[in-house]
């Protein structure tokens, strides 16, 4: 249960030290999907964080990510860009502790739906701000950030959550998620407050989409609340958590990767039945992998090494 | 009186119209068993509840070492030293049996979460037996052995008070007997104990002191010889005697 090997840090930070040199040699597209696929596994990361051991299926991604996104086409040319990203992920958080605050006594269904409305609702009150505020709806963003500078930031924020992710399920606070995510009854009863470990959890995750939008937005060069608060991105961060295996660490970075190959697949093959085909895998991963891929190899590992239990099932009275 | 480790006084416990815990006033003295017995619904486990946090009370106080823990969420009830099992076992099924004991000490004030913790929570593995099973995945596990782990997660919380909500129900003979020797083995540890029981054996050879409880309200308290031959017990579970 203690654990104190360095190696997934080693291993996390030469892999990504690896992956850095890519921009040396990558052609423009392949950049582009790289940027595409590494933003995809911070936020189903990020998203794995909170709603892996607590079980809490938040549809708010888009929100915090979108949040991140006008940080920087608000103050992208007014403030040095370090401090952006820092007060994108400070309102990412902020919001998060004020939603958190309002929802995480929710039970599960109800929290979901509260987190989609959260985004529409959102969404709608950027649209209502930009109309009769600042009277135009779209927002340019020039600023001078190569891709691969987008590509190095984002590296770097996955390593550092991975990193983070690690050290926290080996913390007290991580098992006392796992714990929570048990039986939060029961948690209580035992000097846990179950509250207090959700809402920091869903801060910090909310913090990382936060960033990861902020990171991502001088790509778009222009954005307008349709498209940073697009709720389908909601949807992908869920689906690929759940293909890879929300309860691992490394669940949703895998479903991360395996889905921006399909993505690419389907978006350039079939660009007009996309939504279809997206919704139909949707349903494949849901009845045939409900653990994840990571899940399934786990059922299969544990198969072959399965010996018989000297069980007592026919005394239970 | 001075000397009580834990003072119930005057609680009551409303759910709507039904009051399930009426004015009820017990003392437990430290290193007692005292047992909670009563007809079903006559609202032992609503007390239990009522002592552990679950629920907020509508009225009176209840002190642990002269100092009210009534009103604290269970959380904090928990940090002041008070454990319970539960009727339905609440373990969690995907975690080893080690790790379920560990639940218990590892969100106690003053715990750090090293190996020495860990060790510590084993112990209590031993105390009702089941340190070899310390790596089994619970849901592998026997109805008796997780009634054991249970306990341990209780006991790991190396708590002043030990609240046991009928955690003998659903043994058979053999497994009641060695139950009983692992409650004795823990009111010799040092800890009072409050135990919820139907098992009528098991209250006579471990209850120093029994509090009967009948619609809400305690009816008798005393020696389980006492309280047992009481006619308002005897009414209470069977029925007035006209009626009988």
């Amino acid at each position: 249960m203690i654990v104190r090997s360095p190696v997934p840090y080693i291993l996390i930070l030469a892999i990504s030290g690896l992956l850095a040199f890519m921009p040396f040699f990558a052609s423009g597209f392949q950049m582009a999907f790289a940027i595409g696929c590494l933003n995809y596994a911070v936020l189903a990361t990020a998203w794995g964080l909170f709603s892996g051991p607590t079980r809490y299926v938040s549809l708010a991604s888009v929100v915090f990510f979108g949040i991140g996104s006008y940080t920087v086409a608000v103050l992208g040319e007014v403030l040095p860009w370090p401090v952006i990203l820092l007060i994108s992920a400070l309102i990412g958080g902020g919001v998060a502790l004020i939603v958190g605050l309002a929802t995480l006594r929710l039970a599960g269904i109800y929290f979901v739906i509260f987190t989609f409305g959260l985004s529409e609702m959102v969404r709608q009150l950027v649209t209502w701000y930009e109309v009769n505020v600042t009277r135009s709806i779209g927002r340019y963003i020039f600023l001078d950030i190569t891709q691969p500078q987008i590509f190095w930031q984002l590296l770097g924020l996955l390593a550092v959550v991975l990193i983070g992710a690690v050290a926290l399920q080996r913390s007290r606070l991580g098992f006392a998620l796992r714990v929570i995510g048990g039986d939060e009854t029961m948690a209580r009863h035992f000097g846990l407050n179950p509250t207090f470990a959700k809402l920091g959890l869903f801060t910090a995750s909310s913090a990382i989409m936060a960033l990861a939008g902020a990171i991502m937005a001088p790509r778009w060069t222009y954005i307008d609340p349709a498209i940073a608060f697009n709720a389908t991105l909601s949807f992908q961060v869920v689906i690929m958590a759940l293909l890879g295996g929300m309860h691992r660490i490394y669940g949703p970075l895998l479903g991360a990767v395996l889905m921006s190959f399909l993505f690419e697949a389907l978006g350039s093959q079939f660009p007009q039945a996309f939504s279809l085909l997206l919704g139909l895998v949707f349903i494949v991963i849901v009845y045939l992998l409900p653990n994840g891929i990571i899940g399934r190899i786990e059922e299969l590992f544990a198969l072959k090494r399965a010996v018989p239990q000297s069980t007592r099932e026919g005394e239970r009275t | 009186m001075t000397g009580t480790i834990m003072r119930v006084n005057g609680i009551r416990k409303a759910f709507g119209g039904l009051v399930a815990v009426d004015d009820v006033s017990f003392d437990l003295m430290p290193g007692e068993i005292m047992g909670l017995i009563g007809p079903n619904g006559s609202g032992k486990t609503t007390t239990m509840n009522l002592i552990s946090g679950a629920f907020a009370l509508d009225r009176g106080t209840i002190e642990l070492h002269g100092e009210p823990i009534s009103g604290l969420p269970a959380n904090k009830v928990a940090h002041k030293g008070v454990a319970r099992t539960f009727q339905l076992l609440r373990l969690i099924e995907e975690m080893t049996v080690l790790e379920n004991a560990v639940v218990g000490m590892a969100f106690q004030p003053g715990r750090s979460w090293n190996a020495a913790m860990i060790a510590r929570s084993r112990e209590y593995l031993e105390v009702v037996g089941l340190a070899d099973k310390a790596g089994v995945e619970v849901s592998k596990l026997t109805y008796i052995d997780q009634k054991r782990l249970e306990l341990a997660r209780a006991l790991a919380m190396e708590p002043k008070v030990l609240l046991l909500d009928e955690w003998l129900a659903g043994l058979n003979a053999t497994e009641l007997l060695s139950g009983i020797e692992v409650i004795r083995k823990i009111r010799d540890l040092g800890t009072a104990i409050i135990m919820v029981e139907h098992v009528m054996s098991a209250i006579h050879s471990l209850c120093d002191r029994c509090v009967v409880m009948n619609a809400g309200a305690k009816i008798a308290e005393g020696t389980p010889a006492a309280v047992l031959t009481d006619p308002h017990v005897v009414e209470a579970y069977l029925g007035e005697p006209h009626h009988a």
